[in-house]
């Protein structure tokens, strides 16, 4: 079991208690200032100083300095290559941004699977505060938009419309509940798309209590979650930048709860060409 | 909590040691360094060292017996299927064994051969995009041995793999998996050469870790994958272990985006925690496998961390300087290389030092010692201030 403190938007605590420090920002790239910016953000909501673990999901990683770097690679004509894109493309930079923002010196995790590499974050987090409910951890997902993007995308998925720019959605949670925790996340699970009988067995116990579902279609592939007959169930529609975007859905049931608007718990179901993912959580 | 004892119950590797785990022993033990100039990627550095493995594309498709349609495959897909394979001794059904993979590439060879052609809107191979993320290549290894269970990858840089196995670790001891596939992949690419060309970190010469005289890395190549277990589980099902993973440590330096902190801060809380969390004092490590990877920053930040963490530094290698610098394969490679030290009774010499680097007393091995191994400190440290460390234990027959 593991709470949901606070998200960038949602909160109980006074907002602007940490900042970046000055100039810390000069050498960091638009993902990765939008990362340390939000993760700072979720926990001014939250009200703590620091966490004692980094968990990030990413599909792509640093794209823009990924593409800088490639584009250098093409015109080099035999001359040294300047680093900073290099040493900014790896993909864990935004969680080690976070950790020297945060001084944070606990695990530092950084996961990448499409959709599902958030639910690994989640996983992460998980293990890392089942082993002592007193820690507090950030979670969170970056993705970021680049020309190159639409030109593979149009080719392979003409209808598909990538949102612009860079994306990132933080949470702070933690193994115990606090006065402002706006959820409790009781479940965590991933899976192949091809793991028929064990999903139905898995799904059978977890939706025992019949929660409703909300989902989400690929909008590469089309491909939908397999939903039991007679279920309840509400697609949401949020952008398709890949590796944002199960975070982006835990962010509106956030929201709803955090409105009153969904009181009772729910299930956050997601298929892929490749893996299926659940969330099943329920307003503090 | 309990502490689950975890068991590494088999292995696959491929470097440029060898092609799979014997061969990498037999290399291993007659003092064979992995190092030359480079003869399948095809890059203009003729005279720089890198550590390749010896088989191309097509041979390594053979061997991945992979039947996928996708093809081609990326260099790092094509490695990881190998070593995966080899890991679950070719089977197929796997259909419970998670899958923890780790990358720092992914499929960037395809990427870099393809992008002008992207970028000026040529789209006969945008197809091969799907390639380019760091996790495609964790699919093609569930894929190929049959798994229906969570996967995920990894990518914390040069700690990728150690902390593939953390993970893995993790999920065992609290009950989430029975049976876990982890480690990581690597190809050499342009882009990684490149990039470590750029920040002057590479040795032209074979690398030479924690010599005064030291320039930085050969990069290497390499894909290594572990199976792991419960203990127990293992020992029920009548499979005798290979090594015990008794402590483990992820954690953070906090200091710099690239360099370490002088102390060695994180590399010392990650050796340190591992050791706490196995319940041994510094003075039973027998042996390290360092993380050694001969630039300017890593080896006396990390020397000055284990000379903090023990009274008498244990007998220590950076066995980079025989595989090269495998990016997110070496955190694994090394628990395999860790292995073969315990069940061969060796510590392996990596590179023989000409001078000392000043201000530390302690030197790495200047010859293959042979003598029993039984605990071993593997560490893993990487950009980002990644600092991971792992308590392995020969088991006892």
């Amino acid at each position: 079991m593991m709470y949901v403190h606070a998200t960038a938007s949602l909160g109980p605590g006074p907002q602007g208690a940490l900042s970046l420090p000055t100039g810390a920002d000069r050498r960091m790239a638009r993902i990765q200032r939008l990362a340390c910016e939000r993760a700072i953000a979720a926990m001014n909501s939250a009200n703590l100083g620091t966490v004692d673990g980094i968990h990030c999901a990413t599909a792509l990683g640093c794209l823009e300095d990924t593409a800088a770097f490639l584009d250098e690679i093409s015109a080099q004509d035999g001359r040294l290559l300047a680093p900073l894109p290099f040493m900014r493309s790896t993909h864990n930079t935004m969680a080690g941004q976070i950790a020297l923002a945060l001084h944070c010196t606990g695990p530092n995790m950084t996961f990448s699977q499409g959709t599902g590499g958030f639910h690994a974050a989640l996983l992460s987090a998980w293990l890392q505060v089942e082993e002592d409910p007193g820690r507090n951890v950030l979670v969170f997902a970056a993705d970021e938009h680049i020309d190159i993007l639409d030109a593979i995308t149009g080719s392979l998925s003409p209808a598909l419309t990538l949102q612009q720019g860079a994306l990132v959605e933080a949470f702070v949670m933690g193994g115990a509940k606090r006065s402002g925790s706006i959820a409790c996340i009781e479940e965590v699970m991933i899976m192949a798309s091809d793991a028929g009988n064990e999903w139905s067995a898995w799904f059978g116990r977890e939706g025992k209590d019949h929660p409703p579902v909300l989902w989400a279609a690929d909008a590469f592939t089309g491909v939908s979650p397999v939903l039991p007959a007679e279920r309840h169930a509400e697609q949401l529609r949020v952008d398709p930048l890949s590796g944002t975007r199960s975070a982006q859905l835990l962010e509106l049931v956030l929201g709803r709860f955090a409105s009153k608007e969904q009181e009772t718990p729910v299930l956050l179901l997601e298929r892929t060409d490749e893996q299926q993912t659940a969330i099943l959580l329920r307003p503090c | 909590m309990i502490r689950t004892s975890i068991a590494i119950t088999s292995a696959g590797a491929l470097c440029s040691l060898g092609n799979d785990v014997p061969a990498i022993a037999t290399a291993l033990l007659s003092g064979e360094r992995g190092l030359g100039p480079l003869s399948h990627l095809d890059l203009p550095y003729t005279d720089q060292s890198f550590g390749e493995v010896d088989l191309t594309n097509v041979a390594l498709t053979l061997r991945a017996l992979t039947l996928m349609k996708d093809a081609p495959l990326s260099r790092t897909a094509l490695l990881a299927i190998a070593a995966a394979r080899e890991a679950v001794k070719g089977s197929r059904n796997e259909h419970d064994t998670v899958v923890i993979s780790a990358s720092t590439v992914g499929g960037m060879d395809l990427s870099e051969r393809h992008w002008t052609d992207w970028r000026t809107g040529d789209r006969r191979n945008a197809a091969l995009a799907f390639e380019h993320p760091v996790g495609a290549h964790t699919n093609f290894v569930a894929h190929a041995i049959g798994s229906r269970a969570m996967r995920t990858t990894i990518s914390t840089a040069c700690s990728s793999s150690a902390n593939a196995i953390i993970l893995g670790a993790q999920l065992l001891r609290s009950g989430r998996a029975r049976r876990v596939l982890a480690g990581g992949a690597d190809a050499l690419c342009r882009f990684t050469v490149e990039g470590f060309r750029a920040l002057s970190a590479m040795d032209s010469g074979p690398t030479r870790p924690f010599d005064d005289a030291r320039m930085g890395v050969n990069l290497g190549e390499a894909a290594a994958y572990l199976v792991l277990e419960r203990t127990e589980d293992a020992l029920h099902e009548g499979r005798m272990p290979l090594a015990l993973l008794g402590g483990w440590a992820n954690r953070n330096d906090a200091h710099h985006q690239t360099a370490t902190s002088p102390d060695g801060n994180g590399p010392f809380a990650a050796m340190s925690d591992a050791l706490t969390m196995a319940g041994v004092s510094p003075e039973e490590v027998d042996h390290i496998n360092t993380h050694g990877t001969g630039t300017a920053n890593n080896d006396p930040t990390e020397l000055r961390a284990m000379e903090r963490l023990f009274r008498i530094v244990p007998d220590f290698t950076s066995t980079k300087a025989l595989t090269g610098h495998t990016l997110a394969a070496a955190g694994a490679l090394e628990v395999v290389i860790a292995i073969l030290c315990m069940q061969h009774g060796a510590v392996p010499v990596g590179h023989t030092t000409a001078a000392p680097m000043k201000g530390f007393r302690s030197l790495p091995v200047n010859s293959t010692i042979r003598r029993p191994v039984r605990n071993v400190l593997s560490s893993s440290f990487g950009f980002g201030g990644n600092d991971s460390a792992l308590f392995l234990t020969r088991p006892e027959s």
